[in-house]
């Protein structure tokens, strides 16, 4: 079977659905590229499924150029990046159909990395690194493919002033809907508005979900209807959410918001972050406020007995006292609120992620090698350690050998990014310890740290 | 369906020639022999490797393709000696290579090859033709290697040259006309080649004494030599990095 999504990819540019302006810029962009004049690489950034990858395919395409393409299922260290982006880069091409495309002709290859904002882990170690070089040793053009620019840019910030920006938007339910309705006459079927519409409000402007849902449903069919998009039980969460926190807040009425809660598909732990955030707007009278506060708390007594205990038949208390409990706590009225919020607590999370995440593994690499918990090694020992890592170059080398520390790691404890001087070195000099051989002092002087120690507050985490 | 017998010398140069270039490969079949068309992922470097079937012991086959993992064909190879025979039947119903060497049998799932490129040999036009003894090439790269990531492939009328430029140390190797097996050159060439795919391919040819070099002028090269006994003929070619003006 043939995804649709490969099949109907657009061939050409002109074929693209959506983000003209982008589109013209990108197409710009490669008719006027030349070693030494302007951006050698340009980043599509934009959402998933919105054809970024499809432009950039498309656009080979166009000009008869060449594509190496290297994404998210290929390991992309610095080792495998350097062998084929980089060495792909320096030279002349061959295309995937066997000719040879040669510059002096104009025809280039076009090197594509997408999801080139996630590259994690060991397996992907110093590939950041390695795209740099690429960049700026490229004969040829370079398209770096991201849905989140700044996941990529704060871990380096040379790729975002070699590169030339372009972004592209969600697509619009119209364009989409277009779309499907051209690869259901080419496919062969009907399919009606009222199934269109849900498909596409369904997706929020991702053409490949749109794509793949109508593949799903019109598989084998020759026609498609609302009821066949409604019985495969599409339901958007995030409004029923919306909902529960309302009939718990609002309604007043402990059996409402029992069940609101039970037909929703969240776990009690998401479900009180939204009631938290929400209840100081609904409830305005100072004692409801405070009745309703302590019934949630109570509720949060019981979530916590679940996580340390793994008793998961505590949240059904947990979830009647934040619903039941909370909606009958209060004896005024309730404000209106129009609007709820999402819980600030977690977008605030979500966003220190990666910060906490790097951090946790560091204490739990000190932690190992002086037997201590990894917690213990985050109160006590990290704060001297990152003083000394960040002022004492020896130091911080034979640690970063003998700890093993990761780029990431070591650019969380310089506070530099993950391809600057600092961390590069102060690996490659952990490397060639390993390797037998011994530090070379004469290179320290080569850069400064512009952060003065303890400047930055690790305990905020 | 498919069916032979070969010794594990014969097929570990076939496997070094392809895994040069590509981690997968697609094996064309058909009663004659074997060939294989490639592109490496960096799109540097092309792969046209024919293997007739005098190469094998024993050797029949139909019209059809086989998606193979390189890293699993080695792996197997690792198993033999010199001079093992070892057998490789198809399995149509399940997709696998059957391989065995003496008593082990290793049942090998297939890489599916629709999503494989089919390249044709482009036509290039390569105005001088030289060859030159394999072991010439090998110690000119190897005193290349430490000096430079890159070479720069010579020849004139009067010989064949290869020259590495580092930052501060350079190598030539010079082989004046009556070194080399053949030359047929009117005019001065040059191009500029990675040393590392240079340096892979050469070493693919362990087996053949000499290697046959097409040149041009900032233009790829293509090689030719034979392996298996010349039973194997293999094509390699090299685009030519672009040089900063």
């Amino acid at each position: 079977m043939i995804e649709w999504t490969e099949k109907y990819r657009p061939a050409t540019l002109d074929k693209v659905v959506g983000n003209k302006a982008a589109v013209a810029d990108l197409r710009k962009w490669a008719e006027t590229w030349e070693v030494g004049r302007g951006k050698k690489a340009v980043i599509l950034a934009g959402g998933p499924g919105i054809g970024k990858t499809s432009a950039a395919l498309a656009l080979a395409n166009d000009l008869g150029w060449g594509v190496v393409e290297m994404n998210a299922s290929d390991t992309r260290n610095a080792t495998s990046v350097r062998k084929v982006a980089f060495l792909g880069a320096l030279g002349e091409t061959f295309t995937s159909e066997g000719e040879y495309a040669s510059s002096k002709e104009g025809r280039r290859k076009l090197i594509v990395l997408d999801e080139a904002d996630n590259l994690f882990g060991r397996e992907d170690a110093g590939g950041i690194g390695a795209i740099t070089e690429t960049i700026r040793a490229s004969k040829q053009p370079i398209v770096l493919i991201v849905n989140d620019y700044y996941a990529l840019t704060r871990r380096s910030s040379a790729i975002k002033s070699l590169c030339k920006t372009i972004r592209f938007e969600p697509l619009k339910s119209s364009e989409i809907k277009t779309a499907l309705r051209e690869i259901a006459k080419k496919e062969g079927f009907k399919i009606d508005e009222e199934a269109l519409d849900h498909i596409t409000e369904r997706v929020g402007g991702d053409m490949r979900a749109a794509v793949n849902d109508l593949q799903s449903l019109a598989e084998g069919k020759t026609e498609v209807t609302h009821d066949d998009v409604v019985a495969l039980g599409y339901r958007d969460v995030r409004k029923t959410i919306f909902e529960s926190v309302r009939d718990i807040l609002s309604s007043g009425s402990c059996r409402k918001s029992r069940e609101s809660c039970m037909a929703l598909d969240e776990a009690p732990d998401t479900l009180i972050l939204w009631i938290d955030e929400n209840l100081p707007l609904e409830y305005r009278e100072p004692s409801d406020l405070c009745a309703g506060l302590d019934s949630l708390s109570k509720a949060d007594v019981y979530l916590g007995r679940v996580r340390r205990k793994r008793h998961y038949r505590l949240w059904a208390y947990a979830s009647d006292l934040m619903t039941c409990g909370v909606s009958v706590a209060r004896k005024g009225s309730a404000y209106g609120q129009g609007r709820y919020r999402f819980p600030l607590w977690l977008s605030k999370m979500s966003r220190s992620r990666s910060v906490r995440r790097t951090l946790r593994s560091v204490s739990e690499k000190i932690g190992g090698e002086t037997h201590t918990s990894s917690n213990l090694a985050r109160t006590d020992i990290l704060p001297g350690f990152t003083y000394i890592f960040l002022n004492d170059f020896e130091f911080r080398v034979s640690m970063t050998a003998s700890l093993e520390l990761t780029e990431r790691e070591v650019s969380f404890l310089l506070g530099e990014k993950e391809d600057s001087t600092a961390v590069k070195q102060t690996v490659e000099q952990a490397k060639r310890i390993k390797e037998g051989g011994s530090v070379e002092i004469k290179e320290i002087e080569d850069f400064e740290l512009d952060k003065e120690p303890g400047q930055r507050d690790l305990s905020q985490f | 369906m498919f069916s032979a017998k070969a010794k594990s010398e014969v097929l570990r140069e076939v496997v070094d020639v392809i895994s040069t270039l590509v981690d997968e490969a697609k094996l064309n079949l058909n009663k004659d022999g074997l060939s294989v068309k490639a592109v490496d992922p960096a799109h540097v470097a092309m792969l046209d490797l024919s293997v007739g079937k005098d190469a094998f012991e024993e050797y029949s086959a139909d019209d059809q393709e086989m998606g193979v993992d390189m890293d699993k064909f080695k792996e197997v190879l690792k198993l033999a000696k010199a001079g093992d025979i070892i057998s490789m039947d198809y399995d149509e119903e399940k997709n696998r290579l059957i391989m065995s060497v003496g008593n082990i049998t290793r049942r090998m799932a297939l890489v599916d090859t629709a999503g494989m490129s089919d390249p044709k040999a482009p036509n290039l036009n390569l105005p001088v033709k030289v060859t030159v003894r394999a072991e010439e090439l090998r110690q000119g790269i190897r005193a290349s290697e430490s000096v430079s990531d890159h070479v720069a492939l010579i020849c004139s009328p009067d010989g064949f040259e290869m020259t590495s430029e580092g930052d501060t140390d350079s190598v030539n190797l010079k082989l004046p006309k009556d070194l080399l097996e053949s030359l047929d050159c009117k005019e001065t060439v040059r191009s500029l080649f990675p040393l590392d795919y240079f340096s892979n391919m050469v070493k693919a040819a362990s087996s053949a004494g000499s290697i046959t070099m097409f040149l041009g002028t900032d233009y790829p090269v293509k090689m030719e030599f034979t392996i298996s006994d010349e039973k194997g003929e293999v094509h390699y070619l090299l685009a030519p990095r672009i040089e900063s003006e």
